[in-house]
């Protein structure tokens, strides 16, 4: 049970002057239950690799397999993937058209065929586990504010079960409080539902606390892999395409090579914190 | 799959018609598209042709991207040749079937019709192939300059043109996105009863005109804090000035529409 990038290439634009390799020979293999962190440059491809794992964009060459068998093979239900595959696009909040926030929550599982209790059952529960309150269930979506839409948004593709839940950017233009909230809403659905997350950020902070795997992109290609700790170990590498590890990676690089022994990978503010205070209380 | 959109997008291939002053290929065109109307005789149309050919030829512009932008309104030339094919009156009845009568001016009609229009699309369409909608509208400008005398707001008009056209690709990439970010929510464009559909295309609709009306908020905002305040005064970074070659695409159309006239009036 997993997701299988199988030599994946997509080229915009075929055959015009503007052609442009978005994604060259990508392969990845992101297992069941994992968190996978996507990061990369502006145009390195995150968010076109991504639409191709609920069958939005139809890959060049290459494939994508779920749970074995074929996305793109013609017998393939779309619509089946997509209740699995869940997708929330950049600013979700844009797409929300509904009267209220609840019909608007209930326009995925209804697509989906659901029974109309289910479809209740389903959106009620999404907007509770995005934490909408219940006063604002039958207000205009355009009246709530920046923050609430888009757990609406969220809690629009939540209401439909998905077992592996993609978020382009989700945390894109929120102020840190409702980065947090998000982040960790997400982490919380990991646990609880079991589910597959695969997060597309440039912000190696938001990803660094959360992922247990990260996949750097760059012009199209896979640029470096492993876990966080792994991956920020190679700073000098990601600086050289412009991206840079968490600061607290550099602030226990200074102190270390000032000949301060701290132990283990430390990659978050918490952790940093505490090692320090353990080399203080000496 | 709005990207398919073709018909009237800028193709740059840097061909001397790329180069030309945009009021020449204005001009051409209305030119072009006039000179299809007042014959229909072969001699005219194999004249207008070679100069389509021409045209095409020195444009660059590939033959396949110009067909590919003409399917998308091969229906409405179809239909317009159905149309004159059985519509058309005329003695000389080559088929009858119970009553639907093919005459021979009918096919005739049709047949200079279908030829007219895709002449037209292509003629029209290799304007915008060659032209940004910024030289467009400095074009429009600059000819229509004059109707300033009698008080009409040319500036602003060319304005509105040119943020219209600006915004089009801008509100397709908007389109694609709330249309895949609709099918991700299981929303079927294609199948399902139509209510059904008719209740999807609100999904794509009401998200559309709310960021169109959001951006429209927006540009009027950073235009009005960028002291735009309409056309009096403004000068241009890059004026339209007349070249050489600018004289030589003048005289070829105007030799081409004389001899359209000559040729109509003759044969």
């Amino acid at each position: 049970m997993s997701i299988i990038i199988d030599h994946l290439s997509y080229i915009y634009d075929i055959g015009t002057p503007y052609e442009r390799i978005a994604l060259a020979n990508i392969n990845l293999v992101i297992n069941d239950n994992e968190f996978v962190g996507i990061i990369g440059h502006t145009g390195s491809g995150k968010s076109t690799l991504i639409q191709h794992l609920n069958g939005l964009l139809k890959p060049t060459r290459g494939s994508v397999y779920y749970n074995g068998a074929d996305i793109f093979d013609k017998d393939y239900s779309k619509k089946q993937l997509r209740r699995e595959v869940g997708m929330v696009f950049q600013y979700p909040e844009y797409q929300l058209f509904e009267n209220s926030v609840i019909e608007d929550v209930k326009f995925g599982p209804r697509n989906l065929g659901m029974s109309n209790l289910d479809v209740d059952i389903c959106s009620y529960d999404a907007l509770k586990k995005v934490g909408i309150p219940d006063s604002l269930i039958d207000a205009s979506p355009f009246k709530l504010s920046g923050g609430e839409q888009r757990r609406v948004a969220i809690a629009g593709v939540l209401a439909m079960k998905p077992k592996v839940l993609i978020l382009d950017e989700p945390t894109a233009g929120l102020d840190p409080k409702g980065r947090d909230t998000i982040l960790q809403l997400i982490a919380k659905l990991r646990k609880e539902e079991n589910i597959t997350v695969i997060l597309v950020s440039h912000s190696m902070e938001d990803v660094a606390k959360y992922a247990d795997r990260l996949v750097v992109l760059n012009e199209g290609m896979v640029y470096a892999e492993g876990t966080p700790q792994k991956v920020f170990e190679q700073y000098a590498k990601l600086e050289k395409i412009g991206l840079a590890a968490p600061q607290t990676v550099y602030l226990i690089n200074k102190l270390r090579e000032n000949g301060i022994e701290i132990s283990g990978n430390v990659i978050e503010p918490k952790m940093a914190a505490c090692e320090i205070a353990k080399v203080l209380s000496y | 799959m709005l990207r398919d959109i073709t018909i009237g997008q800028y193709y740059q291939t840097g061909s001397v018609i790329h180069k030309l002053d945009p009021r020449v290929k204005l001009a051409a065109t209305i030119l072009y598209v006039i000179s299809l109307f007042p014959f229909s005789t072969l001699p005219v149309y194999a004249i207008a042709t070679v100069f389509l050919v021409m045209a095409v030829c020195v444009s660059k512009v590939p033959i396949r991207h110009i067909i590919k932008g003409l399917k998308t309104v091969m229906i409405l030339v179809v239909m317009t040749g159905i149309m004159n094919i059985f519509l058309t009156k005329g003695e000389n009845v080559l088929v009858d079937i119970y009553g639907v009568k093919i005459t021979q001016a009918g096919l005739e009609r049709a047949f200079y019709m279908v030829i007219r229009l895709i002449y037209l699309i292509i003629g029209s369409s290799l304007l915008t192939y060659t032209t940004t909608p910024n030289e467009l509208t400095d074009a429009i400008e600059k000819s229509l300059k004059p109707l300033n005398k009698i008080k009409v707001p040319v500036h602003e008009f060319s304005i509105m043109i040119s943020l219209a056209l600006r915004f089009i690709p801008i509100l397709v990439e908007e389109a694609d996105k709330i249309i895949k970010a609709q099918s991700s929510r299981g929303a079927d464009f294609e199948e399902g009863s139509f209510f059904v559909k008719i209740k999807n295309m609100v999904s794509i609709i009401v998200p559309l005109l709310i960021s169109a009306i959001r951006r429209a908020d927006d540009l009027a905002l950073a235009m009005d804090s960028r002291c735009y305040n309409g056309g009096g005064g403004r000068t241009k970074l890059h004026p339209l000035k007349y070249k050489k070659k600018d004289v030589i695409g003048y005289v070829t159309v105007i030799v081409y529409f004389a001899l359209v006239i000559i040729v109509g009036l003759m044969l």
